[in-house]
C-alpha cells in the first residue's frame, strides 16, 4: 500500500526550518546511507529528505569500526565513526541527481569549530552543492579544545560551530543544529544555536552510554564516544522536543522548527513527536531492522490523521501543548 | 534485492544446528552460491534491532510451494539466532535478499578446494555442485567443534565423493585445520580455495594458502546487522589492487572477498576490540 492510496485528501506536507517536505518523515544521518543503498532497496522515495552520514573536512578512518551492539530495544555504537571528507564527495559519484532521490541534507562533523567550517567551505565549492537542500551539523563530536566534551554539551562550543558553519553557507540554505537530549539545559544550548544562525533544531543524537565486555570486564567501546539509539530512547526524545517547544511558546527560545530523532519506529511514535512540538521526524536505527519503516510510519501517519479527522498533518504539530 | 515475508515450510535438526526451508519465491529465483539472506528477528514487537544475515544454503527456484530458500542457523550464537532457530513450520519471517557478492565460478574446470567451518559451511554443498558442473575437481573439507558441528557431510559425500573432516585436537580446531589444509595443498594441484567461516579461521586459511600462490575466495560469516549497506558496521579493511587501504562493506561488497586483499590481523583484532 502506498501512502497515497490511504487518502489523497490529507495534506502531509510540512516545513521544517525553511525546508519544504512532502511528508514529515525524513531519514536520519548514518542510518539511510548516501542514496545508493535506499535506491537499491527501491526505498529512496520513502523518506521526504535524506540526511547523509556525517562528513568531515578530511576523510577520517576511526579508531573503531562502527560496531553495533544490541541492547533491549536499542543499539549501542561509537559516535566517532569513520567519515568521508567533503572534498572527496565528487569522487564517490553520489546518485543525488538520480530519479527518486529525495532532497539531500548533508551532515557535517568535526573536532574543532574550524574543522566544521572547513568541511562546510569545501562542501559549498562542490558542484554537487546544487543538490544539497540543507545542512545538519552533528554536534555530538568531541571538542579537542574542551577535553573532547561533545559540542552539543556546551553552549559556547555549539554556538561557535553553528556560527562558523553558517558563515560558509548560502544565506538561504536551511541549517539544522543536531543537539543531544542528554544535557542539563537543552534550551540554553538551543538558543545559542538559533542565535548563531540555525534555522532548525534536531534532537537527539545518540545518548551517552556504556557497554562492558563480559569476559574481559573492560568497556567494549570508548566510553566518551559511545551512544545509545533506537526505540529505547523515544521517551527522552519526546521530552526534549516538548521542552524546546515549550520554550518557544514561553518566549525563552525564538520560534524555530524542531525535528525529532531518536526511537521513532512507528506511526504512533511520530504522532507523539509531532504533538510534542516537532515539525518532522527522522527514522534512524529502525531502518536497519526494517527498511520499510519509513514507509510504514508515513502510511500510518495518514491513517492516524484520518482517524483523528485532521485534514493536515501540520495540525498535529504542538497539539500536546494546547489545553 | 527482495524484501518479503517468508513462510517456513520445513525445519529439521542438523547436528547442533537447525536447517530451515522458507518460501520466498522472488529471492529464490535470483540467488547464487555465496549470497546472503538477512532476517529480522524477534517478531513484530521485537526488542532486537539488528538483523541476522546468513549465507544461503540452497535455493529451489520453483517447487510445489513456489521458490524456497534454505539456511542453517546456529542457535547458540546469540538471542536473535536462537529466535530464528526456534521458528516452527508455518511461522513467518521478514527476509531480504539475495545480498552481496556470490562466489566467482571459474570459466572452465580447475582443481579447487571447498572448505567450511560449522554452520558457515552451509552454502558449500550448493557451491560444490556448481563447481562440479563446470568441470572442476573439488576437494571438500568440513570442520567443526564436534562431529555434531559439521554441516552437510552426508550430502557432500553424495555429490563430491571424498570429504575430509576436521575436528579439534588437543590445542583446538585451528592448528588441525591449518595442518590439514597445508597437507592437502602440498599434495594436490589445487589453485583455488573457496572457504566459508568466521574471521579467525578464514585468516588462518588465507595465511596457509599464501605461500602456495593459491587464490582464496572467502565468505566472511560475521555479524551484518542490517545486511543492506545502510549501517556501515560490517566494514572489512582491505588493501586495494592500488596498494591503498580502505574498507568495504561485507554485506554489499562481500561477503565473498578475495583472501589476499583482507587485512586480517587488523580485521580480527577490531572485531573483538575492547578498550585497553
Ligand atoms: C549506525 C548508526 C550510524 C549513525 N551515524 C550518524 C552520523 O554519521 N551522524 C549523526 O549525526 N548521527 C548518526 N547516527 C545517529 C542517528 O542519526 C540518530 O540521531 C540516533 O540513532 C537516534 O535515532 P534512532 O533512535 O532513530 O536511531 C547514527 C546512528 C546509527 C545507529
Ligand atoms: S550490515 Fe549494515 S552495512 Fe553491512
Amino acid at each position: 500500500m502506498t501512502a497515497e492510496s490511504v487518502s489523497a485528501d490529507i495534506d502531509l506536507t510540512v516545513n521544517a526550518g525553511g525546508l519544504a517536505l512532502q511528508t514529515p518523515v525524513m531519514g536520519a544521518s548514518g542510518c539511510c546511507g548516501f542514496g545508493h543503498e535506499l535506491l537499491r532497496l527501491g526505498r529512496a522515495g520513502d523518506v521526504s529528505a535524506l540526511v547523509t552520514p556525517s562528513l568531515t573536512a578530511r576523510t577520517q578512518s576511526s579508531d573503531h569500526r562502527g560496531v553495533l551492539l544490541e541492547v533491549p530495544s536499542g543499539l549501542v555504537s561509537p559516535t566517532d565513526r569513520p567519515s568521508l571528507g567533503t572534498g572527496q564527495l565528487e569522487a564517490t559519484r553520489l546518485p543525488w541527481d538520480a530519479d527518486g532521490i529525495p532532497p539531500v541534507i548533508v551532515s557535517l562533523a568535526g573536532n574543532l569549530s574550524g574543522a566544521y567550517a572547513e568541511a562546510a567551505d569545501q562542501l559549498r565549492r562542490q558542484s554537487l552543492m546544487r543538490r544539497v537542500a540543507g545542512v545538519e551539523v552533528n554536534l555530538a563530536c568531541g571538542d579537542r579544545k574542551n577535553d573532547d566534551r561533545p559540542f552539543a554539551h556546551d553552549v559556547f562550543g555549539a554556538t561557535k560551530v553553528i556560527a562558523r558553519v553558517r558563515e560558509q553557507l548560502p544565506r538561504d540554505l536551511p541549517l539544522f543544529a543536531k543537539l543531544s537530549a542528554d544535557v542539563h539545559d537543552l534550551v540554553e544550548i538551543a538558543r545559542g544555536c538559533v542565535k548563531s544562525g540555525a534555522t532548525g533544531l534536531v534532537v537527539s543524537s545518540p545518548l551517552r552510554a556504556l557497554s562492558i565486555d563480559l569476559p574481559t570486564l573492560r568497556p567494549r567501546l570508548t566510553p566518551a564516544v559511545t551512544g545509545l539509539s533506537g526505540p529505547a530512547i523515544l521517551p527522552i526524545t519526546l521530552r526534549a522536543v516538548w521542552e524546546l517547544r515549550a520554550a518557544v511558546l514561553s518566549g525563552r527560545l525564538p520560534n524555530v522548527a524542531v525535528v525529532a530523532v531518536g526511537g521513532i519506529a512507528r506511526a504512533s511514535d511520530a504522532v507523539q513527536a509531532l504533538a510534542a512540538g516537532a515539525s518532522a521526524v527522522q527514522v534512524g536505527s529502525v531502518m536497519l531492522h526494517d527498511p520499510s519503516s519509513a514507509e510504514r510510519v508515513t502510511t500510518g501517519l495518514l491513517a492516524e490523521c484520518e482517524r483523528l479527522g485532521i485534514p493536515s498533518v501540520k495540525d498535529l504539530i504542538g497539539r500536546a501543548h494546547h489545553d | 534485492m527482495v524484501e518479503a515475508r517468508g513462510e517456513l515450510i520445513a525445519s529439521r535438526r542438523m547436528g547442533v544446528f537447525q536447517h530451515h526451508t522458507i518460501v520466498v519465491p522472488e529471492l529464490a529465483d535470483r540467488a547464487r552460491p555465496g549470497q546472503l539472506a538477512s532476517f529480522a528477528v524477534g517478531g513484530r514487537t521485537s526488542a532486537l534491532l539488528g538483523r541476522r544475515t546468513l549465507p544461503l544454503a540452497a535455493i529451489t527456484p520453483s517447487g510445489t510451494y513456489g521458490g524456497t530458500i534454505e539456511v542453517v542457523v546456529d542457535p547458540v550464537r546469540d538471542a536473535g539466532m536462537r529466535w530464528l532457530a526456534d521458528l516452527r513450520v508455518h511461522d513467518e519471517v521478514d527476509v531480504i535478499g539475495p545480498l552481496g557478492r556470490a562466489f566467482p565460478l571459474p570459466a572452465h574446470g580447475v582443481d579447487s578446494m571447498v572448505l567450511g567451518v560449522g554452520a558457515s559451511a552451509a552454502p558449500l554443498g550448493w557451491l560444490s555442485t556448481a563447481l562440479r558442473d563446470r568441470g572442476c575437481r573439488v576437494e571438500l573439507m568440513l570442520a567443526g567443534e564436534t562431529d555434531r558441528h559439521l554441516v552437510g557431510v552426508i550430502e557432500a559425500r553424495r555429490v563430491i565423493g571424498t570429504v575430509s573432516v576436521v575436528t579439534p585436537g588437543p590445542t583446538g580446531l585451528l592448528p588441525v585445520l591449518r595442518d590439514e589444509l597445508q597437507r592437502t595443498l602440498r599434495a594436490t594441484e589445487i589453485s583455488v580455495v573457496y572457504a566459508a567461516a568466521r574471521a579467525p579461521e578464514l585468516s588462518a586459511v588465507a595465511e596457509v594458502a599464501r605461500p602456495f600462490g593459491v587464490t582464496v575466495q572467502a565468505l566472511l560469516d560475521e555479524a551484518m546487522p542490517c545486511g543492506t549497506g545502510l549501517c556501515g558496521s560490517c566494514e572489512v579493511p582491505v588493501t586495494g589492487s592500488d596498494g591503498i587501504s580502505r574498507t568495504i562493506r561485507c554485506c554489499t561488497e562481500g561477503a565473498v572477498i578475495r583472501g589476499d586483499l583482507v587485512e586480517w590481523d587488523r580485521y580480527v583484532a577490531e572485531l573483538w576490540e575492547t578498550v585497553r
